[in-house]
């Protein structure tokens, strides 16, 4: 995993570390640095990782707008569609949630300025993770419509990945990965396309008139537009899994955009991704 | 012996007017590349938002505007004390570097655009002064040259 976009310093610190054990970094200006490893918070000292704050490294604007700067290669204007939707993403997925000062005009946001935290998610790849989960999705040459439901940090992308590389392998057509905001960074295969840094309408439109897949694969439905992109690809004959954040199929069933009839099964993961819930479209539990 | 002498104040005169031409060359040919590299980053700003960093790396690394580029874009250091550059002209220079890659695309652009009729200026001057100047430096030091010869002949 390239983790040279962070400063010197921290580089220094997370080389102590077991980076496979690490998924999430936080930066907040004036504060300790913390990190997640293996599931649990400790603060990022100059020795690796300790749990007294006073040891910690604290984070500096400097150290945040380095960490900007490497990221974007100094170049604001080639990621602002990105820093307006609040990420970044590096070539290798790994995701950058930014807080800073947004600067609008009138009801658009023009960019995000000044800022102040950052949350780094590095993403694992588990290979295997989704094999039993798989028997739920596809039966004999039928691939279900499924909608993979969690809160953030369960591992959506992470089964959603493991998913695409089955399906690969398993050899059911020609699987359309839409990766929105670069997470699938590594995935790929002799039957995956995959368009990246597109919004979902635009991708599932164009996608699937000119790449002509059997399966398309999406991370985190959002808004109107998402639901009703999802809903016109399953009306044209392609299979759909995707995933949406959520505790569960009520939380789904209650959002605004939800369209009822689309998903064939619903998979609510739990905190490891070999636990989870598969219900039916009728959200009858299997 | 008054021969070698002589020929020596030839090859001396040929050498400094060689020298003195220099620097208007290498001046003309640093504000073209500057030009160039602008235009190029205009471009790919406009059409594929392509990061400067990708830019400069694909370039040769041949001339001085180019080794500033990679130096600063890699390794955040900002060198232009070129000996054929006015201190005006550095600090010319330096804003421009930090005025790339700060912005979202509208505002690159507009970087890039209000500058670009400066860099054109300069370079379209400096390069008529470097033509006309080595061309007349040369020649003034082959005469100086030829008469320090004769001198001593």
């Amino acid at each position: 995993m390239n983790l040279k976009f962070f400063p010197k310093l921290i580089v220094e610190a997370l080389s102590v570390c077991n980076v496979d054990k690490l998924y999430e970094i936080r930066l907040r200006e004036g504060f300790p640095v913390i990190v997640v490893l293996d599931g649990q918070k400790y603060y990022l000292s100059q020795n690796g990782v300790t749990i007294f704050d006073s040891q910690a490294i604290i984070a500096t604007k400097i150290h945040i707008d380095e960490i900007i700067g490497n990221v974007t290669e100094f170049s604001i204007y080639a990621f602002n569609d990105k820093i307006k939707c609040g990420f970044l993403t590096t070539p290798e997925g790994i995701r950058i949630g930014l807080a800073g000062e947004c600067v609008m005009n009138k009801d658009k946001v023009l960019t995000i300025k000044n800022f102040s935290s950052l949350n780094i998610r590095i993403p694992h790849k588990i290979s295997g993770c989704s094999n039993l989960l798989m028997t739920y999705i596809v039966q004999g040459k039928k691939v279900y419509n499924t909608l993979i439901i969690s809160p953030p940090f369960f591992g959506k992308t992470t089964t959603l990945k493991d998913v695409s590389e089955n399906l690969n392998k398993i050899n059911l057509g020609s699987i359309l990965i839409i990766d929105e905001r670069g997470e699938f960074g590594e995935i790929k295969g002799q039957n995956i396309d995959k368009i990246s840094f597109s919004d979902k309408a635009y991708a599932f439109d164009y996608g699937v008139r000119s790449l002509s897949p059997n399966v398309v694969i999406t991370d985190e439905l959002g808004g109107k537009k998402d639901w009703e992109s999802i809903y016109n690809a399953s009306l044209s004959g392609v299979n759909v899994i995707a995933s949406c954040h959520g505790f569960g199929v009520d939380d789904i069933i209650k959002k605004e955009y939800f369209i009822d009839g689309i998903f064939d099964r619903y998979v609510v993961l739990g905190d490891k991704s070999s636990n989870f819930i598969v219900y039916d479209k009728d959200r009858r539990l299997l | 012996m008054n021969i070698i002498s002589g020929v020596c104040v030839f090859l001396l005169c040929i050498f400094v007017s060689k020298f003195a031409a220099e620097k208007h060359v290498k001046r003309a040919t640093f504000y073209r590349d500057m030009y160039n590299f602008n235009k190029l980053l205009q471009s790919e700003v406009l059409f594929a938002k392509t990061s400067i960093l990708s830019i400069v790396n694909n370039l040769s690394y041949k001339t001085d505007f180019e080794l500033m580029l990679k130096e600063y874009f890699n390794c955040r250091i900002i060198k232009t004390n070129f000996y054929y550059l006015e201190p005006n002209e550095r600090k010319f220079v330096e804003n421009y570097l930090l005025s790339l890659g700060v912005g979202d695309e509208e505002t690159q652009l507009n970087s890039i655009q209000s500058i670009a009729e400066q860099i054109a200026d300069k370079q379209k001057r400096y390069d008529a002064e470097s033509k006309k100047i080595s061309g007349l430096s040369v020649k003034l030091g082959f005469l100086t040259g030829v008469t320090g010869l004769i001198i001593f002949l």
